[in-house]
């Protein structure tokens, strides 16, 4: 549950809210991806009951073994995609959060190396590891909120009345974040509590902090979320103790925390998803391929500044999260389950 | 024996040779095992008009002992007319009661074994077993106070380098027949006693087998100290941290003991080992079970404080006046600003020079005697405290945080090697790499510690895995009342995977 809301939260903290400079439409927009996402993961449920032992990729490997190889590679290049699109939204944040600072090729290098290393260590490692970013993103949100209370008015909210265009951008938008789907088809064999329990929870702890952090966003900084990039870091930086100036220094590390652990385990996703197609080649081996590759893809598009959502998270990538993530499920859902069922 | 041949016994292959029955070549034998050694002491002596000898090595065996208990009464035993070998035997292993510990030999391997334990040995001619008495009297240190793991409140007995000693201050404490102790032998030259010491209905039989098989591999000439075991019974994970808890407190010991952990002692030092462990025990000592709840719950949090202060707290500092500044309020930033002005270096290289400069008095400190180590402290004081400020190589500021760090640093002696290690990691990345390179160490050291698991127990535990019950007695100390009505044992932490 914690590694799943980790892995979503990091959007959250970032790009939450605001594209359209219209907080109705957003809000609309996210509950209604929120109850879509809900019915989404019906089929990983079925399929976790059917075949509790085994990952979607195995259960494709032992059907057809060629189907299952090329399910694994694209579970494999999924997981690059999700990689290159967290890396661009860093280097974005640094680019305009700390122009001079470093190089970004080192910023991206040091975060992959980090995650290289906890995806090595195994699921367990990063699954430790996710309870402990997510204690300290708790404590840094309340920190901040606390230091904004009296910071906080009614009269900063400006009610705006929702274009049905814009809601339908958000759903698409939200919903084509929701690379969730594509990990527990292959972390639930590790999943210790029910499955239903762990991905409604995490899905149900998602929503309530993205409503606290529009709420904290609205009543703080009012009008001023027109022209801010990222709402949730001015948050830091708007409040102010007697000891510190400016809390954002206690966003930052949370944020870099969620980054690492969510670049984990799409690599660890990656490496398992390989290992099951590829069984006469070491697991680890599989692990640093896929790692160079997506810190290669990532490097080139930070190095030539090309942030965007673009094609390939539009298009190719909301494609392999409803194929993988939706749709073979339910074409697994039908059929005889294991014995130990 | 025609056609056999007949094999002399040697330092090589003297361990499963038989015990020979004349009592000249037994003698012999053991010479040439032990190349005529000068502390091996052979008395002939004939009891009842037997021929015999009593053997056993200098320094090792008490001689008062020796004469009381051995001499005497074979010097008094008398039979009418001759005695046979029999006769003898029987009266030192049926008729006697010469010493607390006696046990039977067959071979030249058990022989030695029990001679280099402080026993003496009975041959006699004739009779092809020998008979072996413990009374050993070789110089041990007195119980003290223990040194590593100083208290108020505790006990002030600590353990020593004798393993017997050491077993009879636990079973002193724990007083019940489920408390096992299991010896056995390790080093292939040091013969050295180890011993697995667990309470049958508390321990779980995995975790005791599983540690019975990890001294099994280890697989060295000899065993020093309870380091060269370590290693064998922290498994597979390489982490910069130790799974294995060490303490020379019997008190420690024992509750550990009574929590289900296994503990290992070994013959000649005073430190033994505990496992499984878990991170969260470097910060809890016996004395927060003995002040009030409220205090210990304050002391802890003091304790997590330090440890936070020990790694980052440099690093963070020269983070935040390097590259992130703007986080300061202004008042402090002008000070800082004053002071760093005066000084030739910047803020980052300044901390990297007294934090190794720190190291070089601490270890100085501890590798002096204990008459010229206070000395170091005064030129320490003199040279960083006074003359670096007054000539201005460093500001005073940093002397602070230095300071502060160096004093936090002790309140966890447990994890001081890591703390160093990590404190200068996060200097470097802070200087380089601000508030992000401090991130990417913590993500690191993170990493580093939720990777280990301790039989089966993840080290990190019960913070993560999140175990509610267990973590009561981390973020606060319950009282006794509710700590004996939930009682909470390692295993069953979430996570906990049993072995």
């Amino acid at each position: 549950m914690v590694i799943l809301f980790i892995s979503r939260i990091f959007y959250s903290m970032t790009f939450i809210p605001f594209k359209y400079n219209d907080v109705t439409c957003q809000v609309i927009g996210f509950s209604i991806a929120t109850a879509i996402e809900c019915l989404a993961v019906i089929p990983l449920i079925i399929l976790y009951k059917k075949h509790p032992d085994k990952n979607i990729c195995q259960v494709a490997y032992e059907k057809s073994k060629f189907l299952g190889i090329l399910i694994c590679i694209a579970f494999a290049f999924a997981a690059v995609l999700v990689i290159n699109r967290l890396f661009r939204y860093f280097g974005y944040f640094m680019y305009l959060t700390f122009p001079d600072f470093l190089p970004l090729w080192l910023v991206i290098g040091a975060v992959a190396i980090v995650s290289f290393y906890a995806a090595f260590q195994g699921i367990e490692a990063i699954a430790r590891s996710a309870g402990i970013a997510f204690a300290f993103f708790i404590l840094s949100f309340v920190i901040v909120a606390a230091a904004l209370i009296t910071k906080m008015s009614f009269s900063n909210v400006i009610y705006t009345y929702p274009k049905f265009s814009n809601i339908w951008h958000e759903i698409y938008y939200e919903l084509s974040r929701f690379s969730e789907l594509l990990l527990f088809p292959i972390l639930y064999p590790y999943v210790k509590e029910k499955a239903g329990k762990s991905i409604y929870g995490a899905i149900a702890l998602k929503l309530i902090f993205v409503y606290l952090i529009i709420t904290v966003c609205v009543l703080t900084l009012g009008s001023y979320l027109n022209i801010s990039k990222f709402p949730f870091f001015d948050l830091g930086a708007y409040a102010e103790t007697f000891i510190i100036e400016r809390l954002d220094a206690f966003l930052l590390p949370a944020w870099i925390l969620v980054a690492f652990v969510k670049t984990a385990l799409f690599m660890f996703v990656a490496k398992i998803a390989l290992a099951t197609g590829f069984k006469r080649v070491k697991s680890n081996v599989l692990l640093l391929i896929v790692s160079v590759a997506a810190l290669a893809v990532s490097l080139a598009a930070v190095l030539q500044e090309k942030w965007s959502f673009n094609v390939w998270d539009k298009g190719v990538l909301s494609i392999l999260i409803i194929g993988l993530g939706v749709l073979l499920p339910i074409a697994y859902c039908f059929g005889k389950g294991d014995e130990n069922e | 024996m025609e056609g056999k041949t007949v094999v002399k016994v040697n330092e090589n292959n003297y361990e499963t040779a038989l015990i020979s029955k004349s009592l000249k070549q037994a003698l012999l034998d053991l010479k040439i095992i032990s190349g005529k050694t000068m502390d091996l002491n052979i008395m002939e002596v004939e009891i009842s008009e037997h021929k015999c000898a009593v053997v056993s090595i200098e320094g090792m065996a008490s001689t008062s002992s020796m004469a009381e208990l051995i001499f005497r009464p074979l010097m008094e035993y008398h039979v009418n007319g001759y005695a046979t070998e029999d006769d003898i035997f029987n009266f030192l292993t049926k008729q006697s009661l010469l010493a607390a510990e006696r046990k039977i030999q067959t071979t030249y391997g058990e022989v030695f074994l029990t001679l280099f334990s402080g026993f003496a040995v009975v041959f006699i001619d004739g009779c092809d077993k020998c008979v072996a008495y413990g009374i050993q009297g070789f110089d041990k240190r007195s119980i003290e106070e223990p040194t590593s793991d100083g208290n108020l409140n505790g006990t002030h007995e600590g353990f020593i380098d004798t393993i017997r000693t050491n077993i009879s201050l636990v079973r002193r404490r724990l007083k019940t027949p489920k408390l096992r102790f299991d010896m056995q032998q390790i080093g292939s030259d040091s013969k050295t006693d180890v011993c697995i010491a667990y309470i049958t209905d508390k321990a779980p039989q995995g975790v005791v087998d599983k540690v019975k098989e990890n001294l099994d591999k280890i697989d060295l000439d000899t065993i020093l100290t309870t380091g060269y075991v370590e290693p064998f019974l922290e498994g597979k994970h390489k982490s910069m941290f130790s799974n294995v808890l060490t303490t020379d407190r019997p008190d420690t010991f024992c509750a550990k003991l009574n929590e289900g952990r296994v503990g290992i002692l070994v013959d000649g030092v005073p430190l033994t080992l505990i496992c499984p462990s878990l991170f969260i025990e470097n910060f809890q000592t016996i004395d927060d079970y003995v002040n009030k709840p409220f205090y210990t719950t304050y002391i802890r949090w003091i304790k997590y404080l330090a440890f936070f202060l020990a790694i980052a707290f440099p690093g963070l500092c020269v983070a935040i006046s390097t590259n992130h500044p703007e986080i300061l309020t202004h008042k402090f930033l002008i000070n800082l600003a004053a002071s760093e002005e005066v000084t030739p270096y910047s803020f980052f290289f300044e901390a990297i020079i007294i934090t190794i400069m720190y190291e070089l008095m601490r270890e100085a400190g501890i590798r002096l005697p204990k008459a010229i180590g206070g000395a170091v402290s005064i030129v320490g004081a003199l040279i960083i405290g006074d003359a670096a400020v007054s000539s201005s190589l460093v500001s005073a500021p940093l002397l602070i945080v230095i300071g502060l760090t160096a004093t936090a640093s002790f309140v966890i002696p447990n994890l001081n090697s890591q703390t160093s290690v990590f404190r200068m990691l996060f200097i470097i990345a802070g200087g380089f790499a601000g508030l992000f390179g401090i991130t990417i160490c913590f993500a690191f050291l993170l990493i580093n510690i939720s990777a280990l698991e301790s039989y089966g127990v993840p080290y990190n535990a019960p913070l993560s895995p999140f175990t509610f019950k267990a973590m009561r007695d981390v973020l606060t100390r319950p009282s006794f009342k509710k700590l004996g009505r939930t009682k909470t044992v390692v295993e069953d932490v979430n996570g906990a995977n049993k072995i």
